[in-house]
């Protein structure tokens, strides 16, 4: 690893982690113009966050020690995913951009949260968590299923790197069943792991439809901020993943400033056009009741087998 | 074109035949099930226009002009002239739910995969792969049958069925016979018209579409 | 091996055995003081176990014979290098355990201290047998001191006997078997006997052994004793039979399939009939672990699971060991790795689960909660523990969960007909992991985190002194053992491959690549860089009531932990077949076992109508059974003459 690289990864990160608010102002303001709305300037998630970080805290009397660790635990766990995942150039730091590590590192971020959830004793935290549980149940083996197509398909391991290199190596033959069927597939878990539309309404304080605000009603000031932009950069690392492995065309795997300048173009204008097939998405569903979530992260789970399964026969 | 990027484009086609009969599992409304069958016809007759345009068999072409007149457009609109006939829309009831007759798609998947494999591996054609996805499809439509009791969407069930037959002959022997495939297509044009006779009578008796009902004529 | 080295032995063995052994001798005495002595005698035993490895390492393997021989033959141990792994780190769990039960709240007889010396003798020997007669009596008195130590009168402990005497049964005619087909008691001369043997003799021994020891490792389904015998034993006793005597089934598992009886020829069915039970136990204990609320009941579920997931791992293993020798390396070392990680974190979550019930007097996690706030040591070992046992990472359960995962997906290298099962045995990995993480998060949380569900919780006695610090070792062997972890796999791989067929690097089936350390290092090093940075930031922080609505909340407004579990089993309500009914002013929801119900059930009712039956010829007339005695006089004389 040369000292370009190591810049060029910590570059990445950096503009990862700045641009999930505005990843979340696009599809809020996308939202807004198809609703025929003005709706909020792109920019205000950052200054939501400027504002949460500079006020004072309140925290509950029935939270332990763990209450105060939790958003520290969530905000690292993504920061780690930032380094790791490849976003505008796939090499990645080697042994950590490993499919399965990063899906157990979702699972340590979702188990902090929920346990965050149940601190403090309220009725809805405890809600939130064991909804978001279920959910993640289901979600869970689609999940799995889809990355390891994706690994089986490229043959390059469950490197993240190697895996989008193989791909954009392979041109136009990648373009398979497989492929699609498993994007299809991280897709719809894409929705479901990150709270939106037809799972869980992420502008929603309704107290008995929601799921992931549940979870951090107690959090407040700089705790709150953290959850909030742990939460964001969930949302852009899952994107940031599909743009990489589902949708790699584009992306450097030399660091010379011509292919990276190319990728942060292209890169740039996928996730534009992912922000706005969500906010799409969240125009044309509705919320679904909770316990018809299942059909649908089910029909995940099937389009993630046929992608496995399409693979072997074709 | 590359021989590659055909053997996707077909396998694609027939990856969303499949997938629009799993599609078709987890729908419980009417319309969408007959617009699901109309898109898996859909891609049955691109797949045969592929088939035709890069093995130069010509009947094929007459199989998917066929395909598009009868299946994408006669056939829905029959079955939405029926539905609108007899006012029915919704299929609440499944007699194992959405999510369990998902899995037991998912198990015959698997299952004619590995049916299928021997066979695979001794058949010569480009388009061998879809023979599996041919007969899950034919298991799930079978499936789409033991589950629904709406007289019509049995029906569909049927279809499909039969639109997995016509891929998996595709994909075995470039097509049956023309005439074979003529008289599948009248067989099948004639079923749905008894059928949709039948529904009718059925939901004038009970009605109901509900074919669970029929259990009471043994008396 | 040089007369030094053989002195060293006897000397270790010396040390490791005879204290123990007069520690049983002095427990059976009734004196208080004896019991204490025996106590230190077994911990230096314990101590003399966890030098098994670095004794290993400086001899390089020993053997020894000891010097009493019973007619049906001699007594040999052989320490292998994945024997003294496994012994070292039982006795590591053994001595915790041990430490723990004597500075807990139990006043445990003396009697109970001879038994837990024997338990670990019986151990020890069953681990390191090297002749059929020391491994079967070994065994034997594993099982027979488990039933001894369960210390209650109740139907659970008779289940458990009967269960795992009938697959003690089994390993013995197989171990018979094997030593009339080879005529030699000496199994160290025994290796990959089913070259010689056919396939079918060698695919129905190992079905046989894979029975016999699944009744101790709770495969389905022999799983019926485990949740009752775990909630209702005392807690130290539960600790050692989920840990150390699921390390010896699956360590005499292993030795006995791989290297005695051997895998060449093995008919697939049995290993793809072994490998679907134990996806189902997996499965099947994942999910029942998440809807009790005694936490002992939780953890008997949980070891169902990880063990399954064991087994799963050693009969994909028997699958692939003809033609894929790097996959079945990766998922041998998967399988013993988990074991004995399993071992590991399973202590301490039992030991937790024993202080909080001594501190609080409370045995459901259903009138626990806040306990953090008062007993933060406790709450952040147990917080290891639990995220140990769901696989997060840095933590060692990761590591063994990431190998499966790794193994899974090399499958697709294989042929095309067994890859059908990968994306199955993946999805049933997903579902058993989330599953397993929604039971710890609710366990951690209903004990530990929200507001005292009762007295005993909200006002806790102090820790016991001495009782957090085996807590803490263990912890801290749970973070070691996750960043270390290949190191401690590179070994397990070569002691593998010391004893067995399998000699071909783990790694090179790997797919993907991890470095715990430095995954570790980077998850703290981002944890310290958030706490930095938020520093610029000069805010101030206020203690509140949680925000209730604008009212006030009591303990009762909480989530209660079967409203907790409910969604998943609403979801899944076909597997779990539960029922729900009105009982006063509130719902219960009852979950009946299926395989209590279908299997056990019958089984019970059919011998009774059977006992009905022979219950007819028992007249009480005396000249009915004088009439027997005839019949059967008669029968036995023309048997004589025709025979």
């Amino acid at each position: 690893m040369t000292p370009l690289e190591v810049a060029v990864e910590l570059g990445q990160a950096l503009l990862l982690v700045l641009i999930s608010p505005l990843m979340y102002g696009l599809v809020s303001k996308f939202k807004a113009l198809m609703q025929r709305r003005v709706g909020p300037s792109i920019l205000q998630p950052y200054r939501d966050l400027r504002k949460l970080f500079s006020r004072n805290e309140v925290t509950s009397k029935d939270c332990s020690w763990l209450f105060r660790g939790i958003p520290y635990v969530c905000m690292a766990s993504m920061l780690v995913l930032a380094l790791v995942v490849p976003f505008i150039f796939t090499g990645v730091l080697a042994p950590f951009g490993d499919l399965v590590t990063v899906v157990y590192i979702f699972t340590l971020y979702r188990f902090t949260m929920v346990l965050g959830g149940l601190e403090g004793g309220s009725t809805f935290g405890g809600m939130g968590s064991s909804r978001e549980l279920m959910m993640s149940v289901l979600i869970e083996p689609a999940l799995l299923i889809s990355i390891a197509t994706i690994a089986v398909m490229s043959g390059a391991g469950t490197d993240m790197g190697s895996v989008s290199e193989a791909i954009v190596r392979m041109g136009l033959a990648a373009v398979s069943p497989a492929l699609i069927l498993a994007a299809a597939s991280f897709l719809i878990t894409l929705l479901a792991e990150n709270a939106r539309i037809p799972f869980d309404n992420p502008t929603t304080h309704l107290e008995l439809t929601m799921v992931h605000e549940a979870m951090i009603l107690e959090y407040s000031g700089r705790g709150l901020a953290m959850m909030e932009l742990s939460s964001m950069m969930r949302l852009t690392i899952f994107m940031a993943m599909m743009s990489s492995l589902f949708l790699p065309w584009g992306i450097a795997y030399e660091p010379d400033p011509m292919s990276l300048s190319v990728s942060l173009i292209v890169t740039l204008a996928k996730m534009l056009l992912m922000a706005f097939v969500l906010a799409l998405a969240e125009s044309i569903l509705c919320k679904t009741r909770l316990f018809k979530t299942p059909n649908l992260l089910t029909v995940s789970f099937t389009l993630s087998l046929l992608a496995m399964i399409s693979l072997y026969i074709l | 074109m590359d021989s590659v990027i055909i053997g996707n484009l077909i396998d694609l086609c027939a990856v969303l035949m499949l997938l629009t009969s799993v599609m078709a599992v987890a729908t419980t409304r009417m319309r969408p099930l007959i617009q699901l069958f109309s898109l898996q016809s859909i891609f049955l007759a691109l797949l045969a226009f592929i088939i035709a345009s890069s093995s130069g068999s010509h009947h094929i072409y007459i199989m998917c002009v066929l395909t598009v007149v009868l299946k994408v457009i006669a056939m829905p609109k029959m079955l939405s002239y029926i539905m609108s006939k007899i006012h029915v829309d919704k299929e609440v009831e499944l007699s194992i739910g959405i999510v369990g007759s998902l899995l037991l798609a998912g198990v015959m998947i698997l299952l004619s995969y590995y049916i299928t494999e021997p066979l695979i591996a001794s058949v010569e054609t480009v388009e061998r792969s879809c023979i599996a996805l041919s007969c899950s499809m034919l298991l799930i439509g079978l499936l789409m049958m033991c589950t629904r009791r709406k007289a019509i969407t049995e029906t569909v069930g049927l279809l499909m069925m039969e639109n997995g037959l016509f891929l998996g002959a595709l994909a075995l022997s470039h097509g049956m016979p023309l005439i074979v495939e003529l008289s599948a297509f009248f067989d099948v044009m004639v079923a749905i018209i008894i059928i949709g006779i039948f529904a009718y009578r059925i939901n004038k008796s009970f009605n109901s579409v509900d074919t669970s009902f029929l259990r009471r004529l043994k008396e | 091996m040089g007369p030094d080295e053989q002195t060293i032995v006897v000397a270790y063995l010396s040390i490791l055995l005879i204290p123990v052994i007069i520690g049983i001798f002095l427990g059976l005495l009734r004196d208080e003081r004896l019991g204490r002595i025996s106590s230190a005698l077994c911990v230096i035993s314990c101590i003399a176990g966890v030098a098994c490895l670095p004794i290993h390492l400086y001899t390089g393997g020993f053997s020894a014979t000891f010097p009493l021989e019973s007619f049906l033959g001699r007594y040999i141990v052989t320490v292998d290098l994945i024997t003294s792994i496994f012994v070292s780190i039982s006795s590591v769990v053994f001595l915790m355990v041990v430490f723990h039960m004597t500075h807990s709240g139990h006043r445990y007889s003396n009697g109970y201290l001879a038994l837990a010396c024997s338990l670990f003798v019986a151990c020890i020997l069953c681990m390191m047998a090297d002749s059929v007669i020391l491994l079967l009596v070994s065994w034997e008195v594993v099982s027979l001191v488990t039933f001894l130590m369960a210390d209650n009168n109740d139907l659970p402990r008779w289940r458990f006997f009967m269960i795992t005497h009938i697959g003690g049964l089994v390993i013995m005619a197989v171990f018979g078997y094997l030593w009339v087909f080879t005529g030699t008691e000496d199994m160290g001369s025994w290796s990959q006997l089913s070259l010689t043997m056919g396939e079918g003799a060698s695919s129905l021994l190992i079905l046989a052994l894979f029975l016999g020891f699944g009744t101790k490792l709770g495969t389905i389904p022999f799983h019926a004793w485990m949740p009752e015998m775990y909630a209702l034993s005392p807690t130290h006793t539960t600790a050692l039979l989920t840990t150390v005597c699921s390390n010896v089934a699956v360590l005499v598992l292993f030795k006995s399939v791989f290297s005695w009886v051997g895998t060449s020829g093995l008919v697939p069915a049995v290993a793809i009939v072994l490998c679907i039970v134990s996806a189902a136990t997996a499965l099947w204990g994942a999910m029942e672990s998440m809807v009790q609320t005694g936490p002992k009941r939780i953890l008997a579920y949980s070891s169902m699971e990880n063990m399954a997931l064991v087994t799963m791992c050693l009969s994909l293993a028997m699958l692939f060991s003809d033609s894929f020798p790097a996959l079945t390396s990766l998922v041998t070392v998967a399988a013993l790795f988990h074991t004995i990680n399993h071992s590991v974190f399973k202590s301490l979550m039992m030991l937790t689960v024993d202080s909080i019930e001594d501190v609080t007097g409370e045995g459901t996690i259903d009138r626990l909660g806040g306990l953090a706030c008062v007993l933060p040591g406790l709450s952040a070992v147990a917080l290891v523990g639990a995220m140990s046992l769901t696989a997060i990472p840095p933590m060692n359960g990761f590591v063994s969960e990431w190998l499966m995962l790794q193994a899974l997906i090399g499958t697709d290298t294989v042929s095309s007909s067994m890859r059908v099962f990968m994306p199955l045995l993946i999805a049933m990995m997903g579902v058993c992991g989330m599953v397993v993480a929604t039971s710890y998060a609710r366990m951690y949380g209903f004990i530990f985190l929200g507001r005292p569900r009762s007295e005993g919780a909200s006002d806790p006695r102090p820790l016991r002194g001495g009782s957090l610090a085996p807590l803490v070792v263990l912890a801290s062997f749970c973070v070691a053992m996750g960043l270390f972890s290949f190191p401690i796999m590179d070994g397990i791989s070569s002691g593998i491959s010391d004893i067995s067929a399998i000699d071909t690097d783990y790694r090179v089936a790997l797919s993907g690549s991890l470095e715990p350390m430095t995954l570790g290092l980077l998850l703290g090093g981002c944890i310290l860089l958030m706490f930095l940075a938020t520093r610029i930031f000069r805010t101030s922080r206020r203690i509140d009531e949680t925000w209730g609505c604008g009212g006030t909340l009591d303990e009762r407004m909480q989530y209660s932990s079967e409203g907790f579990s409910q969604p998943i089993v609403r979801v899944f309500h076909p597997i779990y077949g539960d029922t729900t009914e009105k009982r006063g002013n509130r719902y219960v929801t009852r979950f009946m076992e299926p395989f209590v119900k279908y299997i056990y059930r019958p089984i019970g009712a059919g011998i009774f109508a059977l006992s009905y039956q022979v219950r007819r010829m028992q007249t009480g007339n005396i000249q009915s059974y004088l009439a027997y005695m005839l019949i059967t006089l008669m029968v036995a004389l023309l048997a004589v003459r025709w025979l």
